[in-house]
Formats: C-alpha cells, sequence, structure tokens
C-alpha cells in the first residue's frame, strides 16, 4: 500500500498561509504565543518507528541530530487559542472541558495543522508541528527513550512484546484524566511548560519503517507511512492521524494517550 | 409488633414502589428450626480464608479426605468504588471486593456461610447461591439488616462453578446485583476435574474474572454523576438500567483492573482455568491469541467438556470455566468479545507469559514491507 503523505498538503498549507499574509494582510492579527528559544544543539535521536534487523523488530539506533536553533511555544495551545480559530471557521469545532486556560485537547492532525495555518495568518510569522526530534529537544530530561534494552533485542519475539508492555506501564504509571490548566505540569529545565503531562502532543513525524544495517549500528532503509504519526508525552505513541481521542481508540495490549493537544515551533526559515 | 425488621423491610418495599414486582418475595426469613433435625457430628470441619480475586483461596483439586463441613465468613461492605477515570459507583460488595471472592469446595461437602451485615451498612442484604437447593437458594433464609448476622449451611451437591449474589427482593435484586453484589463459587468433584474421555485434567492456576455490567447514569454535562450514598443515586441508575444499555462492563470491578501491573501471568507450558462469571447479562469470553482447551461452557462438570473453543458464551446469571495449556509466550487479551464491551465498556484483562516462541505454530514468514502493485497481488481478487 503506498503510504499516504501530509508533507504536501502541510507545505501548500504553509505556501498559502505566507502568500495570504502578504496579499491579504487585513486578516484580523493575532497575538502571537509566548517561545522559549533553544539553542542550536547535537543531541542523539533515535528515531520513530519500527525497525527491523533481518526480519526481527529491534530498537532503532541512536543518530546523531544537528538540531538548529528552535523557537517552540512555552504553552501548549490553549482551549481560548483554539476557540478564536473555530470562530473564524478556520478550524474545526471540538471537544473540550470548558475552561479557556486548560490545553486544547480532543484534537487531530488535521486540527492541528489546521490551527497552525489560521496562526501564520494571523501573525504573520509561519507556525508548524514540531518534529519529533525537535520535541525531545526541546522536551530535555521530560523526554523518554522509547528502547527496550538488549533482551527485547534477542532472538525471541515475545520478550520484546512483553518488555513493551511492562515498560509502557511503568512509564505511564496512573492515567490522569483530571483537565489542568496550562503549566500544571510546571516548567521543565529549559523553561518549557507541561512537558510529559497527560496531554500528548501531535508532531509531524510519521511512523517509520525501516531496516538495519547488518551490525545494527545505523539505518540502512527507511520509508514514512503518514497516516499514523508519533505522539509525544510521558512516552512516545503513534496514532492515526484522525483521532482525536487514543482513549476510546484502545487496543488489545498496550496504553494509549490520556489526551490529545498540542504546541507548535516557529519555522525559522521565516 | 412493629419490629425494627418489619420497618426497614416495609422500607425497602416502598422505595420498590411502582414497580413492585410480585417475585417469590420472602415476606420474612424463613426459619427452618423446627424442621426434622440432621445429624452432622461425625463431620469433620475446615475454615478457609478467601481470598481477593481475581486470585482463589488455596484448595485441593482432588479431595483427600471425605466430605466436610467447609466454614467460610464474608462481610458485607457499602462503599464507593472507582470504575474508571471519571466514573464512580456506589457499590454494595460481598468482602468489599467486586466480584465477591470465589469459594472452592467438592461435592458433598457442606458450605456454612457466617454472612455479617455491619451497623454501619444502609441496607438489608442476603445470599443466593446458585449452588444450593431451596430457600431462594438461601436467599429467604438470610435476610439480614445492618447490625445482624446470619448463618447459612448448604450441601454441595451438584459440581461446577455457581454464582452467587444477593437477592434482597423485587427491584433490589436487579440493583443490588448490578451495583456489584453477586461472586462466583466452584464445587469440584471429590476427584478432580475430568476431560472429554474422562480422564482427569488438572490445573497449575486458577484465575476468576468476575464480570459485571454497570448502569451509572450521565448527568446533563455529560460527565458520570457521583452520588454521596446508594440511594441517593437509586432512581437515575433505575432509568439507565430499565433501558438495558449498560454504562461499564467491567473484569474485577473496574475498567482496566486486570491489566498493567495487574495483569495475570502465566508461563508458557502452564496450564490456567478462567473461571468466569456473570450474574446478570450474557457474556461471550475468548481469550485473543489463545483458546478453550477444555469449556465447561455452561459451568457444570457433570457435562463433559467442549473442546478448542475460540469462544463460549456465559449466559446471564451464570458462571463458566475454561481450561487452557498456553502455548506461545507473549501479551493475551481476554476479553468479552462483544468487541464494544471489550474496548469501549472495559470488559478486557490481560494475560501475560514468559516463554520461548514457537516458530512452528506461528512464524512471520514475511514482515510487513512495500510492496510492488505493479505486478503484486494482482491475483488477490477472484
Amino acid at each position: 500500500m503506498k503510504p499516504r503523505s501530509l508533507f504536501v498538503p502541510v507545505a501548500m498549507l504553509s505556501v498559502t498561509a505566507a502568500i495570504a499574509a502578504m496579499f491579504w494582510p487585513s486578516a484580523d492579527p493575532v497575538a502571537a504565543p509566548e517561545t522559549v528559544l533553544i539553542a542550536a544543539a547535537l543531541h542523539d535521536y533515535r528515531p520513530a518507528g519500527e525497525f527491523r534487523q533481518g526480519t526481527r523488530v529491534v530498537d532503532a539506533p541512536f543518530e546523531p541530530h544537528q538540531a538548529p536553533d528552535l523557537e517552540i511555544m512555552k504553552y501548549q495551545v490553549s482551549q481560548a487559542d483554539y476557540a478564536l480559530c473555530v470562530a473564524t471557521g478556520a478550524c474545526p469545532p471540538t471537544l473540550g472541558s470548558g475552561q479557556a486556560n486548560h490545553p486544547q485537547t480532543n484534537i487531530n492532525l488535521a486540527d492541528a495543522v489546521a490551527y497552525a495555518g489560521w496562526l501564520s495568518t494571523g501573525t504573520g510569522l509561519l507556525w508548524r508541528l514540531p518534529t519529533d526530534a525537535e520535541w525531545l529537544l526541546a522536551a530535555a530530561e521530560r523526554g523518554s527513550d522509547d528502547s527496550l534494552g538488549a533482551e527485547a533485542n534477542g532472538d525471541d519475539p515475545s520478550r520484546r512484546w512483553i518488555a513493551t508492555y511492562q515498560r509502557e506501564v511503568a512509564l505511564r504509571g496512573e492515567a490522569d484524566l483530571e483537565p489542568h490548566p496550562l503549566g500544571y505540569f510546571g516548567l521543565n529545565d529549559l523553561g518549557v511548560a507541561d512537558m510529559a503531562g497527560n496531554v500528548w502532543e501531535w508532531t509531524a513525524t510519521c511512523f517509520q519503517n525501516g531496516t538495519l544495517t547488518p551490525g545494527g549500528d545505523a539505518i540502512a532503509t527507511r520509508s514514512s507511512y503518514c497516516g499514523v504519526r508519533a505522539v509525544q508525552g510521558k512516552h512516545r505513541a503513534f496514532v492515526i492521524d484522525f483521532i482525536r481521542d487514543a482513549r476510546s481508540g484502545g487496543c488489545a495490549a498496550g496504553v494509549p494517550p490520556d489526551y490529545l493537544g498540542f504546541r507548535l515551533v516557529r519555522d525559522q526559515a521565516r | 409488633m412493629f419490629t425494627r425488621r418489619a420497618a426497614l423491610m416495609g422500607a425497602a418495599l416502598v422505595a420498590a414502589s411502582p414497580y413492585v414486582i410480585k417475585t417469590a418475595l420472602a415476606e420474612e426469613v424463613m426459619d427452618t428450626s423446627a424442621a426434622a433435625p440432621v445429624d452432622l457430628s461425625t463431620l469433620t470441619r475446615r475454615k478457609v480464608t478467601l481470598e481477593r480475586p481475581p486470585l482463589v483461596h488455596p484448595h485441593e483439586q482432588v479431595a483427600t479426605t471425605g466430605p466436610q463441613i467447609v466454614e467460610f465468613e464474608m462481610k458485607i461492605i457499602e462503599k464507593e468504588i472507582q470504575v474508571d477515570e471519571d466514573a464512580w459507583m456506589q457499590a454494595m460488595t460481598f468482602n468489599g471486593s467486586v466480584p465477591g471472592p470465589m469459594m472452592v469446595v467438592h461435592e458433598g461437602d457442606y458450605v456454612e456461610l457466617t454472612l455479617f451485615n455491619p451497623p454501619e451498612n444502609m441496607m438489608q442484604h442476603n445470599i443466593d447461591f446458585h449452588a444450593a437447593t431451596g430457600g431462594l437458594g438461601g436467599g429467604s433464609l438470610t435476610l439480614v439488616n445492618p447490625g445482624e448476622k446470619t448463618v447459612l449451611r448448604f450441601k454441595a451437591t451438584r459440581p461446577g462453578v455457581f454464582v452467587y449474589h444477593c437477592a434482597p427482593g423485587g427491584p433490589m435484586i436487579p440493583w443490588h446485583v448490578v451495583s456489584g453484589m453477586s461472586g462466583c463459587i466452584m464445587v469440584l468433584p471429590r476427584d478432580g476435574l475430568k476431560d472429554h474421555l474422562g480422564a482427569p485434567v488438572a490445573y497449575d492456576r486458577v484465575y476468576y474474572i468476575g464480570e459485571n455490567d454497570f448502569y451509572i447514569p450521565r448527568g446533563e454535562d455529560g460527565a458520570y454523576k457521583r452520588f454521596a450514598d446508594a440511594g441517593e443515586g437509586y432512581s437515575d441508575m433505575l432509568e439507565v438500567m430499565n433501558r438495558l444499555i449498560p454504562s461499564h462492563v467491567v473484569f474485577n470491578g473496574k475498567v482496566g483492573a486486570l491489566t498493567g501491573d495487574k495483569a495475570l501471568v502465566a508461563e508458557q507450558g502452564e496450564t490456567v482455568l478462567f473461571v468466569h462469571s456473570q450474574a446478570n447479562r450474557d457474556t461471550r469470553p475468548h481469550l485473543i491469541g489463545g483458546h478453550g482447551d477444555l469449556v465447561w461452557e455452561t459451568g457444570k462438570f457433570n457435562n463433559p467438556p467442549e473442546r478448542d473453543l475460540e469462544t463460549w458464551f456465559i449466559r446471564g446469571g451464570s458462571a463458566g470455566a475454561a481450561l487452557y495449556t498456553f502455548l506461545q509466550p507473549g501479551v493475551y487479551a481476554y476479553v468479552n468479545h462483544n468487541l464494544i464491551e471489550a474496548v469501549n465498556l472495559g470488559a478486557t484483562a490481560h494475560v501475560v507469559v514468559g516463554g520461548d516462541w514457537n516458530n512452528d505454530l506461528m512464524e512471520q514468514v514475511v514482515a510487513p514491507v512495500e510492496y510492488d502493485v505493479a505486478y503484486e497481488g494482482r491475483s488477490a481478487l477472484p
């Protein structure tokens, strides 16, 4: 099955928004959100998806990743912010806890992308979802590594399966379905708020399938399946792009995110 | 004389109107003391401490003694339980757990239960053992008001797994049952379980999975309502109950109760007996990735078990038992195979099984890989 890609439409949306901003500057201005600047850094990044050595699923290796300067929203997009977008008709309406200063949840990928387009038009700047690597860079000490360790990479597939199950349970702790105001989960070491709280955040990164080199130290092939995206929080999750509530998209085994929300980064190209 | 007992029973009837149905309602507790006495003095006694589900108290599968009087004790606890992250219910429980604990005896034993209804409770309760004979299963001999206790003894004459539940009379019966007040008793044949050919089979582990359907009302804001006590919620719950669609269908009293760090465990090669009870509503257990090697679907051991079932049917108001020897390691889900109830309403448990993968039974010949659409898969459609 040919992988569906949303990269082309997303790129189109950004370009359209940029053009709109140039030629129709009379679109209602929107205040730019508070951001945190994260300096360019070299960090180790483990790609998002399922990688095999031969036919065996194994942890992807760390790849050194040179991240440029990153400007990321300090807080997740709030219900008040999202409501402004809905009021203009640019964003699809969705559910929420009804509290203006709470993060907007019940968001799928299209909702987040629509908001990014609206915010770009309104601020004259270019906003987009972070990539998975950018999110992990901004998460600092709150980011989690989803590798399973040596035993899970061994010959028996059931070890990996059980290790995944146990790791998710341990990382997740108790589910927290109580809606909390922005800032409730505090700032991380970089000053970014609410990372790895009870709202998982969409990234633009597509689920990848790939293979490793025979030595297992590098990625040999990879392909993206963009119907599923990486969603980051207490742990990385993969969520089908139209899902707004991952909890009701339950699996036979495995633990879904409490809430789905998002924050944006400012594209440094503009 | 207008006794406290009569007053409380009258209150129960009033609360039940206008739906007072002429069921076999015991207006007053039966008294068996004047019937011909029976001499059980030759029997030895054994006291059992019950275990919290899904575990079951230690017991012999093959009885090494003759019939005994097996003593159990249960205390009825009315308390609020959390059913899901966003839902609570004022529950009525045997021994503080939903479901109540599983008892195990052998055919020919006498079950002697001391039932306590502590004074802090609000309501009258009793117990109906589906394994017992006469007296509404014991219900008409065991109606206890708060502050009272009673002792019931019944002879376990039929081998099998059976439901027990509270049944205080009229509309109180469904209400108490869907408030969590049910459990299970297993009456083993004295020489243990047998397979379809009559050869002995034994289990290395037994798990008791009690399934409950709950009917928790929602408020106008869409959130589940929460009440200070059971009485306060009764009429709202009754409205939901009478529409017959549960808000939650759970194992062990709570969504996810048997998952995560509370998942059931087993080892490859171990034989596990899964006992499943549903005191009110049909269910269809299925072990995803496994089978029922030997299934007593109707739960009664005088019937030879069915073999190799993918899914079995437990009628509401009964218990069933399924024996399975795990052949593959990994994570299994044990579900009520109405998948809406399993996934969306809570009826899922997990079993984590250690061992070594057996490629003979299942092998991934080609891992998912992109294929050439122009040349491959063209003969797949008729």
